[in-house]
């Protein structure tokens, strides 16, 4: 049929085709900033082309390779198969506020109080009512203060957080606070790699715990589809059963996407009770004073970290998907990197807001 | 009534010649009511008799199908009282099992909402608390949760289940309990959307699988040739036909008017609006149907100049189009009820979206395309207790003369039957991969998919677009499926119809290289578009409004190759397939076509394209074509083709521009003459298959076209094609009347041969 174009000659190539012309992100000309705003998941020009350079490069340095040329881990059984884990160890300094501090701000926040809102707050402080104690010998305020003084007194970070939650906003900073009352032990920092925004499969599950003054770190990798269900069950069973989980943006992605996973698979999975979203407390306490509350911008306008080159989250599916096609494993690495930073900057960032608040 | 002064004014004004008025009076009809069901919930009951409503028969019936377990479709007209046809089975249940949920889907978000009303007022009415709700692209988001948790009937659309179902994990405890599938308009999923449609079902069956629901359907349908065999293969169950409509009617007048017969250069535009003034005049409220916008407003525009301003103080016409906001409706709505507004006129494509209740009298600017369409549009006139009239204005073209030539045979005929694939290779694999990322696929599931479906996960592994798993084979692109499959329009939507930024359609790639040509004029919704730019690497063609009052008809190359023939009959002189086959067009020009003069032409330089698609084959002995009176045989073959590409739409519900053509003196595939009838649409449509099954009406609609026809040589009424791509050359009138004679006698009369 000569230069004629064929419409369809089978379902594979035709959907490969249209799903190669039709990408998640978007790739901003001139890397005009205006138009990124309306763009769904822009990417800028120069770093879409530098990014391109640095894939080609890594596809023809790590030619022939084995992903354990660039990676050390160990695979884990689970009932469903196995998957690769990445671990990494470092020191943990302590974060700064105690309990008692947390405690004695908590007791400050007269607002806690139900029937209290701003107003009354500032005029209660003019009155000299500086503590939730005095509350107490207010008639109108003394059993509500006798409550609140109890959940803050018991310490429990889950109550705690409701009580902030309900008072004034899941994204108020003084969950921050009642982070005091979780113990190190229990946090779990949180960071996803997927191939897409929503109803694709999870392939990385970065996570790290803080254990005997130790910071230990996981990446839970999927080296192909079939790899995701082990890689989940091998994250969820690391992980302990009451744990706090700390994301950037992780109350409306990554804890949903994982459940949405689980249940894919037809396994049920309670999402994570206790969590601190810290993109929804930088969002309160920093919007007016940086350019965008993205996790890069943040390391390094509040944490002094530099990423060098990164790449842009928009660009993970794709990496992914060359490596799994390919298994040439020089795409991944960009990819764990970038992982790997997400989930040590959640545990700087924390430590940096437990700082000021302390 | 028969003698009411518009019909007599009709007479005198059209009634010569004879045969250029046909007047029927469809008498009209009590109520059929019954008891109220016996085993009918008590607070049901209690419901019925406070509000005084008795049932009619087919709402009984419906009921008492759907509490026996049947799976039921429902083919009773507009207005015969669905609604409480739907709600009994379903509140009936809903308040005996209280984990019993209902989801019913309509075509159109105005239908959705005035559907919710309705369940409102039943709900309330008997205090049962069901929450009704709409659940659409214009619930808010926060209001979203609250619906899946508390809702226990939601009213939706097909576009919110396809992107609904990859959320499924929200939606667990409502799929879980869902014990209804209502599907309202059912005859609107035919053709390739209703292929999408079915494949869409489907997926939502698997679904519900998965959380062990197997919910019963309640589908309605307007009049359709073939229900039965329809809802099954929309549903994939059996489903019971209920047609015995218990609502009353009200007796109607059908007139059928033919300018062509006294004058055959007769303008639709002036003789519409002759009409539509005659009935407005005569103190009849009416809607007139148009094919285009343009025409809606041309008519709209000289009847207003029949009824200057000022010398009847409340005579206004307007025009009623896509796009009104909500509020405007309204005002033309309430204008209509008081009757301020006087006359109105839509575009066919908005038969369904006027929501104005009713009126006295119906205009049709041509004949709808179908029967069902037909009825749709006259059902706007009835109301209460008043007389109502139907005119049709017949257009120079083969369906609408032929009717006028019968319009007995209009009233008899069997309605069109309507067709749903859902083996087209696209929409098939495209619902593949949108079920893997819902549930991972398994082997069982070809119950759902059709044996064809390893074939495709096979291919579709193949390109790591999904990847095999302990647990099933699971969804692994890149790009999110629902939003790679498209329901709408196309089986591919490869193309992105743009105006201004906004897309306005999809089309898939056959379709696009044929009508949106750099140049072409393409209506969407009776709007008419000029084609600026087309984008063959990115699938983008941009185009502007204008107001023309010109079309274009490609003119291209064809060729069609044969490939597996699937099913086949042979008769002494001929022999009828159905086969699959790869169709190659090559676009050279296009001509400039005013009122069917052709006034300028261009040249084109496409790449040639092809695709595969199904074709029906009638091959022809060449003896056949060697008898006297066939003169010129490669015109007979065209001619004959033609005929059977336009009776088909009086058949098959299609259109004529959703099939194509060719004709040829020597087919490679069969080394005799024949003619191939194919489905313009990448993998087919289920179009010319179906012609293959009814061949024996599709081929003596034909014959009548060609020979009742009375122009001597052909002309736009028989063989002249609007959309031909050779310019109706070589055409030969009399020896296709020859040839299709002979058909039909052939295919009635005798015996097939073994094949």
């Amino acid at each position: 049929m000569g230069r004629s174009a064929g419409a369809f000659t089978d379902a594979g190539t035709f959907w490969r085709q249209r799903i190669n012309a039709a990408p998640d992100y978007s790739v901003i000309e001139h890397d005009n900033r205006f138009r990124a705003h309306i763009a769904r998941s822009p990417v800028f020009a120069s770093a879409y082309q530098r990014c391109m350079v640095d894939r080609d490069a890594l596809l023809s340095t790590y030619a022939g390779s084995d992903l354990a040329d660039i990676c050390e881990g160990d695979e884990v059984e689970t009932d469903e198969g196995i998957c690769l884990r990445i671990t990494e160890e470092q020191i943990h300094q302590q974060f700064s506020l105690h309990p008692a501090e947390a405690k004695e701000h908590l007791a400050g926040r007269l607002r806690l109080i139900p029937g209290i809102g701003p107003a009354t707050e500032r005029l209660l402080i003019r009155k000299g009512c500086r503590t939730i104690y005095d509350l107490r010998h207010i008639r109108r305020f003394q059993n509500s203060a006798e409550e609140v003084l109890q959940i803050i007194e018991e310490g429990d970070f889950g109550a705690v957080a409701a009580l902030i939650a309900g008072r004034m906003g899941r994204t108020h900073p003084d969950i921050i606070m009642a982070s005091a009352f979780s113990p190190d032990e229990r946090f779990c920092f949180l960071d996803i790699e997927t191939l897409g925004v929503f109803s694709r499969p999870v392939f990385l599950i970065g996570s790290a715990e803080l254990r005997g003054g130790r910071i230990c770190f996981h990446q839970f990798l999927a080296r192909d589809i079939d790899e995701e269900l082990p890689a989940l069950l091998a994250w969820r069973d690391s992980v302990p059963q009451d744990a706090t989980v700390i994301s950037y943006n992780g109350r409306s992605f990554d804890l949903p996407y994982l459940a949405d996973r689980f249940a894919y698979y037809g396994i049920d999975h309670e999402i994570a009770r206790d969590q601190i979203d810290l993109l929804h407390i930088t969002r309160r306490m920093h919007r007016s004073s940086l350019p965008d509350c993205r996790l890069g911008t943040v390391e390094e306008e509040l944490l002094g970290i530099e990423r060098g080159s990164d790449l842009p989250g928009a660009l993970v599916p794709e990496f992914y998907d060359i490596y799994r096609r390919t298994k040439n494993p020089g795409p991944l690495l960009p990819v764990l990197k970038h992982n790997r930073q997400d989930v040590l900057s959640l545990i700087e960032l924390l430590r940096s807001y437990r700082e000021r608040a302390g | 009534m028969n003698s009411s002064p518009l019909l007599q004014a009709f007479r005198e004004r059209y009634g010569y010649p004879d045969d250029a008025l046909f007047i029927k009076t469809l008498p009209g009809r009590e109520a059929q009511y019954t008891e109220v069901p016996d085993r009918l919930h008590p607070r049901l009951k209690e419901y019925l008799v406070r509000s005084g409503i008795k049932p009619y028969i087919h709402q009984a019936l419906a009921y008492e199908a759907v509490a026996g377990g049947e799976d039921i479709i429902l083919a009773t007209p507009t207005a015969s009282g669905k609604t409480l046809a739907f709600a009994l089975p379903i509140i009936d249940r809903l308040l005996t099992d209280a984990d019993a949920r209902a989801l019913l889907l309509y075509p159109t978000k105005a239908l959705a909402r005035d559907q919710l009303r309705a369940f409102q007022e039943i709900d309330a009415a008997i205090g049962a608390g069901m929450r009704p709700a709409v659940y659409d692209g214009d619930t808010p988001r926060d209001a979203r949760p609250g619906i899946r948790a508390q809702s226990r009937i939601i009213i939706s659309n097909m576009h919110e289940i396809h992107h609904i179902l990859p959320w499924r994990r929200q939606w667990a405890d409502f799929f879980a309990g869902l014990s209804f599938i209502v599907i309202d308009e059912a005859h609107r999923y035919r053709g390739v959307f209703g292929s999408h449609i079915a494949l869409l079902i489907r997926r939502l069956l698997r679904v519900l699988a998965f959380y062990d629901a197997d919910p019963a359907f309640i589908l309605a349908t307007a009049t359709l040739g073939n229900p039965g065999e329809f809802g099954e293969q929309l549903t994939g169950k059996r489903c019971r036909l209920i047609a015995e409509d218990g609502s009353p009617r009200n007796e109607r007048t059908i007139v059928f008017y033919n300018p062509y017969a006294r004058d055959p250069t007769a303008s639709l535009i002036s003789e519409t609006t002759d009409l539509f003034s005659a009935s407005i005049r005569h103190g009849y409220q009416t809607i007139c149907f148009s094919p285009s916008r343009r025409l809606a407003e041309v008519i709209a525009l000289r009847a207003r100049e029949e009824f200057p301003a000022g010398q009847s103080q409340e005579t206004t016409i307007c025009t009623y189009r896509a796009g009104y906001l909500a509020d405007e409706r309204r005002e033309i709505e309430s204008a209509m009820k008081d009757g301020k507004i006087r006359g109105i006129v839509s575009t066919n494509a908005l038969e369904l979206g006027v929501d104005i209740g009713s009126l006295d009298s119906v205009v049709m600017a041509g004949y709808p395309g179908t029967t069902l369409s037909f009825w749709q549009q006259a059902g706007r006139a009835g109301r209460s207790g008043r007389e109502s009239i139907i005119a049709m204005v017949a257009r120079y073209d083969p369906i609408d003369q032929f009717y006028m030539h019968h319009p007995d045979r209009f009233f008899e005929t069997a309605y069109e039957h309507a067709a749903i694939d859902c083996r087209n290779p696209i929409a098939l694999s495209g619902h593949l991969l949108c079920a893997a990322a819902e549930v991972p696929i398994r082997d069982s599931d070809c119950r759902y998919f059709g044996a064809e479906m390893n074939e495709y996960l096979e291919d579709l592994m193949e390109q790591e677009i999904l990847a095999e798993t302990k647990r099933g084979i699971v969804y692994a692109g890149s790009s999110r499926a629902s939003e790679l499959v498209s329901l709408s329009g196309s089986a591919s939507g490869g193309y992105r119809i743009t105006h201004n930024g906004h897309l306005i359609e999809t089309m898939d790639d056959s379709q696009a290289y044929r009508e949106a040509y750099p140049g072409a004029i393409i209506l969407h919704q009776g709007e008419s578009y000029i084609v600026r730019s087309v984008n063959r690497e990115d699938h983008q063609i941009r185009v502007e409004a204008v107001d023309v009052d010109y079309h274009t008809r490609p003119l291209m190359k064809k060729t069609v190759d044969v490939g597996t023939i699937e099913r086949s009959i042979s008769y002494r002189g001929f022999s009828i397939s159905s086969a699959e086959v790869t169709v190659t067009e090559e676009l050279y020009g296009y001509r400039i076509v005013r009122y069917d003069r052709v006034i300028g032409s261009a040249e084109l330089d496409a790449p040639p394209l092809s695709f595969p698609t199904q074709g029906l084959l009638i091959a022809v002995d060449e003896n056949i074509l060697a008898d006297g009176g066939i003169g010129d045989p490669d015109g007979a073959l065209h001619a004959a083709e033609h005929a059977l590409i336009a009776a088909m739409p009086g058949v098959v519900i299609c259109d004529r521009y959703d099939i194509g053509g060719i004709s040829t003196a020597c087919h490679p595939a069969t080394g005799t003459p024949a003619i191939i009838i194919y489905d313009g649409y990448i993998g087919g449509a289920g179009l010319s298959a179906k012609a293959y099954e009814l061949i024996s009406k599709v081929a003596s609609l034909a014959e009548a076209i060609v020979s009742e026809c009375r122009c001597i040589d052909g002309c736009p009424a028989c063989i002249f094609s609007p959309k031909c791509g050779n310019d109706n050359q070589p055409l030969d009138k009399a020896g296709a009347r020859v040839l299709l004679g002979s058909l039909c006698e052939t295919i009635q009369g005798a015996e097939p041969m073994a094949s």
